[in-house]
């Protein structure tokens, strides 16, 4: 009895150790990089929009700024749901800087599995 | 009639150790059995414990990093060419862009051991109609059940790219 006692405690510690010493070195991607490089994307591109957008005429270049940021947050978040991951992205303020500046802050937070990382972050846009 | 109550008393003790001994042969055949079922129980949770799927979750685990390792280097490695510096400073970017699969697959035949298939393909998700493959490639077909994605997103101008590297573990063809 005490012999198989003693090797299902070895047994489980074990398997405990093979367990952590496998994954220990290769523990999940880390969700705040993968922020990183999401936000990194999106201002890219929110960025190359407002770049290339024709203001001749625009007497509101916030409700521009409103329209290119939705457009940008729809494309990602399909990107993202389509990989399993769950993006969300909400424009908290957007003030006007300087003369033709543009501050843009705003939330995201990524998600997969249960694991869940936010971050907030500002832009500039400069017309 | 003394003799025969002490005769009786006799037998009485008698049947009485008796049933005492039967009782010990019992816990000690219960002991045997349960340290029998322990014993049984011990080897084959020696043999069938966690390690086996263990191991194999672990290898998917490590492939999977070593693809976004292996897509994140390439993402963060500035063009050869001069002229390819507009492409935000990113290989990866500049590979996908302009379509070079050959390229793409010198890179990823590098990164990964000869035992590891890989696929991927670049989408555009900002033609206006949904995600738009652009290309593909496939070292063999993909066991899908058994095998990793790892996603990288690409931008160009206004433009977003998902780039998607599928691996698993099949031997793949080494071209010379």
């Amino acid at each position: 009895m005490i012999l198989a006692i003693s090797i299902l405690t070895i047994a489980e510690i074990t398997s405990t150790g093979v367990y952590f010493e496998e994954n220990d070195p290769y523990q999940d991607r880390n969700l705040d990089v993968v922020l990183g490089e999401v936000q990194g994307a999106f201002f890219q591109t929110l960025s190359a929009k407002f770049n290339s957008y024709n203001f001749s005429g625009v007497t509101d270049v916030k409700a521009v700024i409103y329209e290119l940021f939705n457009s940008t947050k729809e494309i990602y978040y399909r990107v993202m749901a389509e990989n399993g991951e769950h993006l969300y992205i909400k424009l908290l303020n957007l003030t006007i800087s300087s003369q033709d500046s543009y501050r843009v802050e705003m939330y995201f937070s990524l998600s997969e599995g249960r694991e869940k990382v936010s971050n907030t972050a500002t832009i500039f846009l400069k017309k | 009639m003394k003799n025969e109550e002490k005769e009786k008393i006799r037998k009485n003790k008698n049947f009485c150790s008796i049933f005492v001994r039967s009782n010990e042969a019992q816990i000690h055949i219960l002991e045997t059995v349960i340290g029998g079922l322990f014993l049984l129980a011990a080897i084959m949770a020696a043999i069938n414990i966690a390690p086996n799927t263990t191991q194999q979750d672990s290898g998917l685990g490590q492939l999977e990093l070593l693809g976004n390792d292996a897509l994140r280097s390439l993402a963060n490695l500035p063009p050869e060419k001069a002229n390819a510096s507009r492409y935000h400073n990113s290989t990866l970017t500049y590979y996908s862009v302009t379509q070079q699969v050959e390229n793409l697959t010198k890179f990823f035949n590098a990164s990964f051991e000869v035992t590891v298939s890989y696929a991927f393909s670049l989408y555009n998700y900002s033609s206006g109609e949904g995600r738009e493959l652009v290309f593909s490639y496939y070292t063999s077909l993909p066991i899908l059940s058994d095998s990793v994605s790892c996603h990288r997103l690409v931008t160009y101008k206004e433009m977003v790219y998902d780039f998607r590297l599928l691996l698993w573990f099949e031997p793949r063809e080494v071209s010379s």
